[in-house]
């Protein structure tokens, strides 16, 4: 197979690419100043025009500093390149670093380290792995500079280190070089001496003795960054097997993260037998003799399922002693048991073989016959491909049948011991899926109550949430997505959605919470889902399963008591669908080609009841999956609409007919459509055009544009909106009014008239946006962001009677990828916040006492 | 003065020139690369280099500035068709063999930053060391985010072609 990078450079190597120096040079010419914010617009006229006042102070400004620092060849500083600042006068010159480019640089280095301490006679670590799995943290980093610290070389770093493997919060490199006899003359690490391009890759302990972290023997490897020097490990001032630079050095750890194991199985001199008891008990000795006397012994099976990532049986191939003195042992016909689904074939035990008690049984890899596990076992905490059995987690069997089960590790005595199959059947039945707890449906009675008629707008809320839902969290490997939750309000309660994440197969759990924080219903469903739609007119959810290997379907489960229904048989195997308002559209079966008698299935959401529609005749010999309709809801009556490639519709279907789209027609439901489209307006910043905030109609022609407002810095919030409906409608705008290189230097958040654009009212800062709806809307008090106000919408104060809730996160929203996890949402006048583990749910005032605590998977 | 400074700028035209020269290529297709788009490729790579040119001496790397630049510019752009929902098809006549056309998808796949750290080393050749300029981020954390991006990538791009 071609490498695949290769494939596409090749690939790419056959596009044109235009000549464009004319048009930059034509660019360039139009441009004012060069002000205009880097990477943020092509004129920025407005802005320029002030950038270019303030340009020519700041020359002003410098001809005064240059002559006052006798600098005349200082230039200017451009944005983002910032010049060192002058040295005071009263202290002394700051000496040149010492540069590592060459080989002979970073011998200097080395002296400069560790003056006059001789080195220790040890072996260099030869296999990475051990580096990153010895020690507290292993990091790189770049060293700015070393000074004596006591009895320390303390290095300081030129930027925050990168952390590889272990705990975080590495703030400096102390390397153990005794305290300087004077005897010796001047310490020459008595003032700091800096350094250039030096690079360090290091496993630290954190000392008990000293808050100093400090590399062991042979964890220390330096070199100069972005060179061919080789590196140096600085426990014997040699160089490694290779010569490999720092850079490659670093490379092969980080691959090695990733890597299989360094245990891979060799050719077994001998075979071992597994037939008898006496088998058996010289298989426990061989490969796991040293018995552990201090650990966290698990006294019930949930415990001991608790503490592992996954359970499965196996066969024992062969075992071997690691590099590190583990044992490994090789497997074969892993089949799961309980928890995470994981691809595993070798397991890690530690153990160890005294040098002086004769040669080592497993210094040749030993293969086995007839040996079955059963294994309990958990991700290297710092290698995640890697595993290591529970101390209570590796039973052997003889395959034969005729032999106990033994505890090769220490004894689960709670488990099944007549069998491996009767251990193996109790750990199926026993399994807690993905969700590190056990999910058990529970089945709703009775009817759901309707939620008070004020609670449909929001209003002042609580000084602390209502209810705090704690959510199942699913540990997964680097490189897969976490579990993620999805929240509807629904009648009484909320629908708390949670989707598995992982490699594993797909699970989800739906939870109705009521809002007195019982849990209503609860299903545990082996199947990802997509979507969830409730519809309270039908009293039952709709949700769209994704299988494995299978078709999407839909099904509808009873908002009173969970239970699979009848609703959504119509739908089942529906390709599409749109959510205008209260409708929901659903397309033909996935398996079908659209012709005339093709009917598009509408549900009324508020009142249950189903229609159905044709298809547009232009849609007729597609793919039902390729046809996409919009459902609109304008003012409680339905239309539907064939989008264009703009996202307006070229026909619709109003009064029962598909035509044309045209707002401009006598029929009263087509100009309300268009009415209703046109309504749907758009704000928002430009930076790649002339910086600007601007607003579009549904149709897509500007309505108006602030172009004194620039663009905006930063991601996450910027606009919002709108808010209010006619006349009174607005948005929230965290506008920039002065766009620095990267950074924006005049913030403030603003209340932007939907209509014309005008100012409403603004803060003169930078404020964090939560949550709005109606009137009112939940943001940060300040700049700073550590807490929040509700603030009404068309005056921009703070509302009476209402508290100020203190905490970042509180109604956060994050940004990106981030959101999936932090946000802030609200429907009507229940607002809830989503942080990662937990669900914060907002009720208005006087609804709860207290905050009631609500695990999802609980009773 | 004012020939000082006319020379001045010109000497720095001079460096801008000779970056398109030696770059312009090279960027533009990992604009496109990262974008899927040959118009954002296009605004990308002529804004970059005309804020350089109007820039004058101001910058001293000018090289790490256009690249560091265009990619700001491209990402703007593609943060501005997200939010009004315009996509990024090709407005031209799709000037790439199928196989392009399929790489391009699947390279889609990926977050945006990983496609930019992928497009960087894979198809403008900076080697993990100089994208720390480039991107005027930690060396450290490039090569580990690199190296999980390309993993990720690698995986993608294979299972697409079987």
């Amino acid at each position: 197979m071609t490498d695949p990078f290769d494939r596409l450079r090749d690939a790419l190597g056959g596009v044109p690419v235009p000549d464009q120096w004319s048009q930059i040079e034509a660019r360039a010419a139009a441009g004012d100043l060069p002000d205009a914010p880097l990477a943020r617009g092509r004129h920025g006229r407005t802005i320029a025009r002030w950038s270019a006042a303030a340009a020519a102070l700041a020359v002003l400004v410098t001809g005064i500093v240059v002559i006052a620092n006798r600098d005349t060849s200082a230039p200017a500083s451009p944005p983002g390149e910032t010049l060192p600042a002058p040295s005071p006068t009263t202290e002394p010159p700051t000496p040149a670093a010492l540069p590592c480019t060459s080989a002979g640089g970073l011998s200097a280095v080395l002296r400069a380290l560790s003056p006059n301490v001789a080195n220790l006679d040890y072996g260099p670590r030869a296999d990475v792995m051990h580096l990153l799995s010895t020690g507290d943290a292993t990091i790189v980093a770049d060293i700015a500079s070393v000074a004596r610290s006591g009895s320390y070389a303390r290095l300081e770093f030129a930027g925050p280190p990168t952390l590889l493997s272990g705990s975080d919060g590495v703030d400096a490199v102390s390397l153990v070089v005794g305290e300087w006899d004077p005897a010796n003359g001047p310490d020459p690490l008595a003032a700091p001496i800096a350094f250039e391009g030096v690079r360090v890759v290091t496993a630290l302990q954190s000392l008990s003795v000293a808050p100093v972290w400090t590399p062991a023997l042979g964890n220390f490897f330096i070199g100069c960054a972005g060179t061919d020097v080789a590196a140096i490990d600085i426990g014997n001032r040699a160089p490694l097997e290779g010569n490999p630079s720092i850079d490659d050095l670093i490379d092969a750890m980080i691959a090695a993260l990733g890597a299989p194991p360094d245990t891979a199985p060799m050719t077994p001199t001998t075979v071992a037998p597994c037939a008898t008891h006496a088998d058996l008990d010289a298989l426990g000795t061989l490969l796991l003799p040293t018995p552990l006397l201090d650990y966290d012994v698990a006294a019930d099976l949930d415990t001991l399922l608790g503490r592992v990532d996954t359970v499965f049986r196996a066969t024992l191939a062969s075992a071997n002693r690691a590099v590190d003195g583990d044992v490994a042992l090789h497997l074969a016909d892993v089949a799961h048991l309980a928890g995470e689904v994981a691809d595993v074939s070798v397991i890690e035990a530690e153990s160890s073989w005294a040098s002086d008690a004769g040669p080592d049984p497993l210094g040749e890899p030993v293969g086995f016959d007839g040996v079955e596990l059963v294994v309990f076992a958990s991700r290297h905490p710092e290698m995640p491909t890697r595993w290591i059995p529970d101390i209570q987690g590796v039973f052997a069997a003889c395959s034969n049948g005729a032999t106990y089960v033994r505890p090769l590790r220490e004894p689960a005595p709670f488990l099944d011991h007549s069998s491996l199959d009767a251990m193996a059947a109790e750990l199926v039945g026993h399994d807690r899926g993905p969700w590190g707890a056990r999910c058990d449906e529970l089945t709703g009675t009775g009817s759901p109550q309707p939620d008070p008629a004020d609670w449909d707008e929001l209003g002042p809320i609580g000084a602390a949430p209502g209810l705090d839902i704690a959510l199942p969290v699913i540990d997964v490997p680097a490189g897969y997505s976490a579990s993620t939750a999805s929240i509807n309000r629904v009648p009484g309660g909320l629908l708390v959605t949670m989707r598995s994440g992982g490699p594993g197969p797909s699970k989800s759990v739906l939870t109705v919470v009521n809002h007195d924080g019982t849990i209503r219903w609860r299903r545990c469903l082996d199947a990802g889902l997509f979507v969830t739609v409730p519809a309270p007119g039908l009293g039952v959810v709709l949700v769209q399963f994704w299988h494995v290997d299978t078709a999407t379907t839909w099904a509808a489960l009873d908002l009173a008591t969970g239970a699979t229904g009848a609703a959504a048989e119509r739908v089942v195997h529906s390709a599409t669908y749109s959510i205008g308002g209260r409708f929901v559209l659903f397309g033909s079966a996935q398996d079908e080609t659209i012709d005339a008698n093709s009917r598009v299935q509408i549900l009324d959401s508020a009142t249950g009841e189903w229609s159905d529609a044709p298809y547009p005749g232009g849609a007729h010999d597609h793919p039902a999956s390729e046809v996409w309709l919009s459902a609109y809801d304008v003012d409680g009556s339905l239309a539907i609409g064939l989008p264009g490639g703009d996202g307006v519709p070229v026909r619709v279907y109003v009064d029962d007919v598909w035509g044309p789209f045209d707002p401009a027609s006598a029929n009263p439901a087509m100009q309300a459509l268009g009415t209703h489209v046109a309504a749907q307006v758009d704000v928002q910043f430009f930076w790649s055009e002339d910086p600007s905030l601007t607003a579009r109609d549904g149709w897509g022609n500007e309505l108006w544009r602030r172009a004194d407002l620039g663009t905006h810095a930063g991601e996450g919030f910027t606009v919002a909106g709108p808010f209010g409906d006619g006349d009174d409608a607005l948005f929230l705008v965290d506008a920039c009014t002065d766009l620095a290189e990267w950074h924006c230097t005049d913030t403030r958040l603003m209340a932007i008239d939907a209509h014309d654009g005008h100012t409403v009212w603004e803060y003169g800062d930078r404020r964090g946006y939560g949550v709005a709806d109606g009137n009112v809307a939940v943001v940060t008090t300040d700049a700073s962001g550590q807490a929040w106000e509700m603030i009404d919408v068309r005056s921009g104060e703070s509302v009476a009677g209402t508290p100020t809730w203190a905490g970042a996160e509180l109604f956060r929203t994050g940004c990106c990828g981030e959101y999936d996890y932090q946000r802030a949402e609200v429907t009507g006048g229940v607002a809830w916040t989503l942080m990662y583990d937990h669900l914060l749910v907002w009720y208005p005032q006087g609804a709860t006492s207290g905050t009631v605590t609500v695990d999802l998977l609980g009773g | 003065m004012e020939s000082v400074a006319v020379a001045r700028n010109e000497g720095a035209a001079d460096r801008v020139r000779a970056v398109y020269e030696a770059d312009h290529a090279r960027l533009w297709r990992s604009l496109y690369a990262f974008s899927g788009s040959s118009e954002v490729a296009d605004e990308a790579a002529a804004e970059a280099f005309a804020q350089a040119l109007r820039r004058g001496d101001e910058i001293r790397d000018v090289a790490a500035w256009v690249w560091r630049s265009a990619y700001a510019i491209a990402r703007g752009e593609l943060q501005r068709r997200r939010r009004t929902g315009a996509g990024v098809p090709p407005e031209r006549p799709a000037p790439e063999p199928d196989e392009l056309t399929g790489l391009l998808a699947t390279l889609a796949e990926l977050p945006e930053a990983d496609r930019e750290l992928i497009v960087l080393c894979h198809v403008a050749g900076w080697r993990p060391g100089e994208l720390a300029a480039v991107l005027d981020a930690n060396p450290g954390a490039i090569r580990v985010r690199l190296h999980r991006a390309t993993t990720r990538a690698r995986e993608l791009l294979e299972g697409s072609e079987r």
